[in-house]
């Protein structure tokens, strides 16, 4: 064989190498979020909070909630758009869930990273903490 | 390394790759259909709507000038812009009608929020439709300024089909 056509040979070697490993760390990865469930965890979580907020601002009494989110997240409630955003650390692209909001009902609620969280519904004021 | 060899090498490398491809479309594939997996809360949604109408503080209800009194509606605040206040919906396709009716059937008021997509309700009985509607129904007394008076209150909603979003 001559060396041009061995150094080809290798490079296509070596680049079928680079994208399988590449394909399979991808893969792998994609597949191990799921495993853990991280996804659909995220989903049920952020749409359970989303009705649990709009559930509080129908009561007509007060209200104290326990909620353990079970790892984790960072929880992050915007009244500008509505959207309670809930993300691991290590996913840059939570889950956005848009509630349907009372105004009149003052909403107090910053960042928050937190595995446990604490809804207190007091007349019109609802307040939202870490635990 | 002869030219032809070289083009035939490229051709095979060419073919793994393709079924590679193909290979990891297929996983793929059968992961998602795994990961689309819905969580359908359609009715839990607009039941929870409904509830705001009936019991929800600030919203509609009369108010005895100690507290607002859950299930006793004030006719006054079933317009347009108390509910908008109180139904803030921003980033949500949701539509809803809010009738209020005498117990002989009148129709006292009549209050649609955000018509445009409430429209949509023509597609309600189609298969596999985009939206959600479910209608709620409910005996309340409601106060008219003078006096309180049993009335019914109907609540038709249009929701984006949970599968859809």
């Amino acid at each position: 064989m001559e060396k041009r056509g061995a150094i080809t040979e290798t490079s296509f070697a070596i680049f079928g190498i680079f994208a399988v490993a590449l394909i399979l760390v991808v893969l792998i990865n994609y597949i191990n979020n799921i495993s853990n469930d991280n996804d659909f965890k995220q989903r049920y979580i952020v749409r359970d909070n989303g009705l649990l907020l709009e559930t509080m601002q129908n009561s007509p009494g007060d209200i104290f909630v326990d909620y353990k989110l079970g790892n984790v997240y960072q929880y992050i409630i915007n009244r500008d758009d509505n959207s309670i955003l809930i993300k691991s650390k290590n996913i840059e692209i939570g889950k956005k869930y848009f509630f349907v909001d009372n105004k009149l009902i003052q909403l107090n609620s910053r960042l928050l990273e937190t595995d446990y969280l604490i809804f207190e519904k007091n007349e019109s004021k609802i307040d939202i903490r870490g635990g | 390394m002869k030219k032809g060899v070289i083009s035939a090498e490229v051709l095979v490398w060419l073919y793994r790759l393709l079924m590679l491809v193909f290979v990891v479309m297929f996983i793929y594939l059968i992961i998602n259909a795994y990961l689309t997996r819905s969580i359908d809360t359609n009715y839990l949604e607009a039941s929870v709507l409904f509830s705001r109408l009936i019991y929800g503080n600030n919203c509609i209800l009369y108010n005895n000038e100690i507290k607002d009194q859950p299930g006793i509606l004030d006719l006054n605040k079933i317009t347009e812009n108390d509910l908008n206040k109180c139904f803030s919906i921003k980033n949500r396709d949701i539509g809803f009608d809010v009738k209020l009716l005498s117990d002989d059937g009148q129709v006292l008021k009549d209050v649609i929020i955000n018509k445009d997509f409430f429209d949509l309700n023509v597609a309600c009985n189609i298969k596999r439709s985009r939206v959600y509607c479910d209608n709620f129904r409910d005996y309340i007394l409601y106060y008219d300024g003078t006096e309180f008076l049993a009335g019914v209150l109907t609540f038709e909603v249009v929701i984006a089909n949970e599968q859809k979003r």
